[in-house]
């Protein structure tokens, strides 16, 4: 790599030649794209660096340059043009992309007969795969597995997240594979503050999953279990006084003649009471009262002894 | 008589042929959300498109969107200085494609705040 004859440290340099018609103004402009979403915005913000052509074609430029390595877009203006003009499309484009760091040699040459976008850019083997991707990018028949091959190869993070930026509707398989191509990735890069976003959502949201169909479990059980409570108790005040009094003393283990003892009336008055309150709670049997223990205590005057 | 029979024929025979969407917008502080839908047969041979754009103040963004709402290609453009001031942007779309997925595609504009000029010419060129 060339070592740029400028003193500043943070920055880069880019040297150009190119033959323009007299159609175009004999200006230049760089541009910090600070996301991929800004690569076709064209703005008076994003202008970092600008520059004169000379009469042979020639130019260069020192331009601010992070440590890591940026997006950048070269771009040149028609006579009259504002200096943030952006064309795009199949003909006229007049731009080109470029990655660069502190230090980086940028050279750009845009050949005789070919438009910009088929110029020459050179100074790091990024540059070279940023063509290719872009290339391919351009192309409706490039396939989800070319760009996460591309993302899985390269040495360059920003062309990995550029990359996996273009792909749409990936199966779960894709997805596995571009996850464990961004584990090895720097999870702070500006570049992939969505991606990483995205595909850490898809964690959460196998997460949000199981949490939801647990807490719908729980609520179907609580709930259940609500509505059981409501509708034994609603059929337990169906009863007498004297019938919840007598169903107290049964489970509390006394025999029907104990509580004719225990309430002073005749055993056959506890038989009809008995009969009664079976029918009521629509139970066969003294077991079948046993699922009334736990109202007794709350809702009776007589709280059951403990057996 | 025959003659001019026969030319009207002929041009309604190309216009049957091909479909045409052409407009423009001035824009005066404006902002817009609208979408220019243009249908593309199955076996459309190509769509050419221009799409020029102005501001001298604001923001303006046009994405051309396919029948699955995908993004096929677009730009913004923003008029705000690093000193706080405007400047004016200009953005253009030409482009001539063979698209592959027939339904109803749309230019989408949205602008905020936006002064300047958007134009654009849509040319179907059915099967």
């Amino acid at each position: 790599m060339l070592v740029p004859a400028f003193g500043h440290s943070q920055q880069a340099r880019l040297s150009g030649k190119v033959n323009l018609d007299t159609g175009w103004a004999r200006k230049f402009y760089v541009c910090r794209m600070p996301g991929f979403d800004y690569m076709f915005t064209a703005s008076n913000v994003l202008i970092i660096a600008e520059g004169d052509i000379d009469a042979a074609g020639n130019f260069s430029v020192n331009f601010p340059a992070a440590k890591d390595e940026s997006l950048y877009r070269l771009h040149f203006i028609r006579k009259g043009d504002p200096a943030s003009t952006l064309i795009i499309g199949s003909r006229e484009v007049n731009h080109v992309f470029f990655i660069a760091k502190q230090a980086d040699q940028i050279n750009f040459e845009k050949k005789p007969g070919l438009p910009i976008r088929q110029s020459d850019i050179s100074g790091g083997k990024a540059n070279s795969e940023l063509n290719d991707l872009l290339r391919l990018a351009g192309n409706d028949t490039t396939g989800n597995n070319t760009f996460i091959s591309i993302a899985d190869r390269s040495t360059s993070q920003l062309i990995g997240l550029l990359a996996i930026s273009r792909t749409a509707g990936l199966s779960d398989g894709q997805r596995e594979k571009v996850r464990d191509v961004l584990a090895g990735y720097d999870q702070h890069n500006a570049y992939g503050t969505h991606i990483f976003q995205e595909y850490r959502n898809v964690n959460n949201w196998k997460l949000y999953l199981v949490f939801g169909v647990l807490l719908v479990t729980a609520l179907s059980l609580y709930g259940y279990r609500f509505y059981k409570r409501r509708a034994i108790i609603k059929i337990w005040r169906e009863l007498s006084q004297r019938e919840m009094d007598i169903v107290a003393l049964i489970l509390s283990g006394k025999s029907n003649k104990e509580v004719a003892l225990t309430l002073s009336i005749e055993l056959s008055t506890v038989k009809t009471h008995v009969n009664n309150i079976y029918a009521k709670l629509e139970v066969n049997n003294r077991k079948d009262l046993d699922r009334y223990k736990d109202f007794i205590n709350s809702h009776h005057r007589y709280p059951l002894q403990r057996q | 008589m025959k003659k001019i029979l026969f030319f009207l024929l002929a041009l309604g025979a190309i216009q049957a042929k091909a479909q045409f969407i052409k407009g423009s917008i001035d824009l005066r502080d404006s902002t817009i959300n609208r979408s220019i839908p243009f249908e593309v047969a199955a076996g459309t041979k190509s769509v050419k498109y221009v799409v020029k754009a102005y501001v001298a103040v604001g923001e303006l963004t046009v994405t051309l969107l396919d029948p699955n709402d995908k993004k096929a290609t677009g730009f913004t453009l923003g008029t705000r200085t690093r000193s706080g001031r405007s400047e004016p942007s200009k953005g253009e779309i030409f482009d001539d494609v063979n698209p592959k997925i027939p339904g109803t595609w749309k230019f989408n504009i949205r602008t905020e705040n936006a002064t300047g000029r958007i134009s654009y010419q849509i040319e179907v060129i059915k099967p």
